[in-house]
């Protein structure tokens, strides 16, 4: 039981990770528009 | 968490399985003959428990043959390491049974077909058909039950070792260590205390004999009176200890513990059991319950953010509506 806990435990943190990456590179091509169009500075 | 073939994250180091110094049986008999008497019922024992532990561990399809069984320099068996087969348990209780027909007659049976390099994984009987008859008591039984075309008649390898120490079958894992305990303290290579009080045998340092076994003299009290064996009265084959010791339903244990048999009180001695020391910690992320945990952690995360896109793309949608 304490080997499934701590698997949980693990799997868990692994998939906050790899979700937040998913959606941050999900997210990536907005986030470069929207960088581009407030702070390009020879726009 | 208890998975078949795995008990507390422990597994076994592979000690029993990958031997050092040993000759091989093949090569053993060969050069100084068949197997007799106490010599062959030793070595028995001691491949039946060796055979028994390996089951314990989950570890099948050993491909047993008279060239993987070792016999190290003290007379104690191992088995050497080879591809293992995905085979039942089953089929190394035959194998052993072929094994220890080859160490008592010294005539090697053909392989079965199918059967790689192990021996007697074939369905029919093999060239030592009937010759377990010859060699009589309860050894010559034991390998007789071994050798039974349906393999779920056959006895596991716990079985075989209650049988040649003339114990009741064993029911749960407690029973089936006090057998392999027992094995052990007939089998190891310093002899044991002997029940006489006795010296040991002298005569055979470990350089010049590889078949040297001098420990406790095995009970030849080990037939019913009616001659059949004791595991005659074992469990259904679905209730009977394959790769897990757990305890009956009912709890009841069938041993009826060692130290009720009538006879003689054996001296009992606090002894760590040899094959303990083949036991070493499971690293954390091979335990099944821990990968197990893992996927069941990534399929909660995984819902999680699947719900929290879904609830995001409907308030978008709504909102752009």
């Amino acid at each position: 039981m304490k080997d499934l806990a701590l698997g949980v435990l693990v799997g868990i943190m692994l998939g906050v990770v790899a979700a937040s990456l998913a959606l941050a590179l999900a997210d990536l091509p907005a986030a470069r528009t929207t960088a581009a169009v407030h702070v390009h500075p020879y726009d | 968490m208890d998975f078949h073939g795995w008990s507390g994250g422990l597994a076994l180091r592979p000690r029993d399985y990958l031997a050092s110094g040993g000759r091989p049986l093949l090569d053993v008999v060969r050069a100084s003959g068949p197997f007799r008497g106490e010599e062959l019922r030793r070595l028995a024992l001691g491949t039946a428990a060796t055979l028994a532990r390996l089951h314990l561990a989950g570890l099948a399809g050993l491909r047993l043959g008279p060239g993987n069984v070792l016999i190290g320099p003290y007379g104690q068996a191992f088995f050497a390491p080879g591809p293992r087969d995905s085979e039942f348990p089953s089929h190394d209780v035959r194998a052993w049974a072929e094994v220890m027909l080859f160490a008592a007659t010294g005539r090697e049976p053909r392989p079965g077909p199918g059967s790689g390099s192990g021996l007697g994984a074939g369905s029919g009987p093999g060239p030592g058909a009937g010759e377990e008859a010859a060699l009589g008591g309860v050894l010559g039984a034991v390998i007789g039950e071994c050798r039974r075309p349906d393999p779920g008649s056959r006895p596991t390898a716990a079985e075989l070792v209650a049988a040649l120490l003339g114990r009741p079958a064993p029911a749960t894992r407690l029973a089936v260590e006090r057998l392999l305990r027992e094995a052990d303290n007939h089998t190891r290579p310093d002899g044991g205390p002997h029940l006489d009080g006795g010296p040991r045998s002298e005569g055979h340092s470990p350089s010049d004999g590889h078949r040297r076994f001098d420990g406790h003299p095995l009970p030849d009290n080990r037939l019913r009176s009616d001659g059949r064996l004791p595991f005659d009265e074992r469990l259904p084959f679905n209730d009977r200890l394959l790769f897990d010791g757990h305890h009956r339903p009912d709890g009841h244990d069938r041993s009826g513990g060692l130290g009720r048999t009538p006879g003689p009180v054996q001296p009992v001695e606090p002894v760590v059991p040899v094959y303990a020391e083949t036991l070493m910690s499971t690293p954390l992320w091979r335990r099944p319950a821990f990968l197990a945990g893992v996927v069941l952690g990534l399929a909660v995360v995984a819902l999680c953010t699947a719900a929290v896109v879904l609830v995001s793309a409907l308030a978008t949608s709504a909102g752009g509506a």
